[in-house]
């Protein structure tokens, strides 16, 4: 039953993938489609830091203020 | 800067106290995010949520409290026991961007909007608007170790020639990073006996003196079987499910000994309860079954941005053995 219910998912699987195909999306299509656009998560273009301490360092030689983001799973450039 | 707020809230040493004296009672109470502005010299500016407000309270300081140098920041004496975890040496650092794709009539996919949503539908426009961000793609990173790494590089390569994924990196890939709630939370990995199916292989497509290059190939199942009748929203009966297929195409510089592309997809139906917190249908669930994407791609660790922690939780990290210790 386990081998069947696998099967048909595999089945499942590749009818997506030869959907696509023959819609003319090969793998760099997709995979293109699925990273971020133009004009989606803006603020990945930013430079980042991930050190609270190195951030301040920058900030008080360059002069500027720190804007810290935070989160569970490691703020906007994480999974959260 | 970014950060994992357990992992600061565990630090005892003079950031955490730089923190705590800037933000007082803001200084992250719980786990959620926030966003917050601060001087270099410990100067609480505002909330993150208006940064231009918090930028003119930065441009009213006085000259020489906030003049490039003229604050000294020493270095910091880190606590190893609390620094987040590292990628490993000699290693390799995938980024993962996982999206929800809709259907479109003609076969091919594309990006949804919040109308593919029926939890959505009575949500006002503001709401919608916000509600967005989570059709975009969302990051992860994936970690191999250089043993990892070693055994994807055939020693005798040959075209045609078939080399299977190890199976610890292949498990790893599908149960902490592949979960269609992942484009949302850092959350719900699957479980050991959630992975029912997990085969990657590589099949060497060009060997030359310089490069090899492989063709991905594979299949994945977690979670639920997908159930017609059971796959309703709101709160329907079937927990979530998802088969994917992978593609990818990997090359290696047989010159530098490095890898130089790592292009990896995960396609596939996903299915079932998209839960938050306490598993009651959240607004990104839509009955039936629907495409999920992830694509995963070679990234530099040495930018700062591309060493976040897998899952984004560095105590999942220890606590799930991610790397198998």
């Amino acid at each position: 039953m386990c081998a069947m219910k696998c099967l048909s998912l595999r089945v499942l699987s590749v009818w997506i993938l030869t959907a696509v195909v023959l819609a003319g999306q090969g793998l760099q299509d997709v995979h293109a489609l699925i990273k971020p656009h133009p004009g989606e998560s803006l603020w990945m273009r930013l430079q980042w830091f991930t050190s609270v301490w190195e951030a301040r360092q920058q900030a008080a030689r360059e002069g500027k203020p720190l804007f810290i983001w935070a989160g569970s799973g490691g703020g906007p450039i994480g999974v959260c | 800067m970014s950060v994992e707020t357990s992992v600061v809230r565990q630090r005892d040493d003079a950031e955490r106290r730089f923190l705590e004296t800037a933000l007082g009672k803001n200084f992250f109470p719980t786990s959620s995010g926030y966003m917050e502005c601060v001087a270099a010299n410990g100067r609480h500016l505002g909330n993150g949520g208006d940064p231009f407000k918090a930028l003119a309270a930065f441009r009213r300081m006085p000259a020489k409290a906030r003049a490039p140098g003229a604050v000294k920041v020493a270095d910091l004496v880190a606590d190893p026991t609390v620094a987040p975890p590292v990628p490993p040496a000699g290693g390799l650092v995938l980024k993962v961007h996982a999206r929800l794709l809709r259907r479109n009539e003609d076969g091919s996919l594309g990006h949804c909007t919040t109308g593919d949503f029926p939890l959505m539908a009575k949500e006002r426009a503001r709401r919608k608007k916000a509600l967005r961000s989570f059709l975009e793609a969302s990051p992860d990173f994936v970690w191999l170790t250089e043993q990892d790494k070693k055994q994807l590089i055939p020693a005798s390569p040959k075209v045609g020639m078939t080399i299977a994924a190890p199976r610890a990196v292949v498990v790893r890939i599908c149960r902490f990073h592949l979960t269609p709630r992942r484009v949302y939370s850092e959350g719900h990995e699957w479980s050991d006996g959630d992975v029912h199916e997990a085969e990657l292989k590589f099949v060497v497509e060009v060997v030359n003196d310089k490069l090899i290059r492989m063709r991905a190939e594979g299949a994945a199942h977690m979670g639920s079987t997908f159930d017609a009748s059971e796959a309703t929203t709101p709160n329907g009966p079937l927990m979530l499910g998802y088969a994917p297929e992978f593609s990818g195409t990997i090359e290696y510089d047989r010159i530098a000994r490095r890898f130089t592309r790592f292009d990896l997809v995960a396609l596939g139906d996903g299915w079932g309860r998209m839960g938050d917190a306490n598993n009651r249908s959240w607004f990104l669930e839509r009955p039936g079954r629907h495409p999920v994407g992830f694509a995963l791609e070679l990234v530099n660790p040495s930018d700062p941005a591309n060493r976040i922690v897998p899952m984004g939780r560095a105590s999942k990290l220890r606590g799930l053995r991610y790397l198998g210790r």
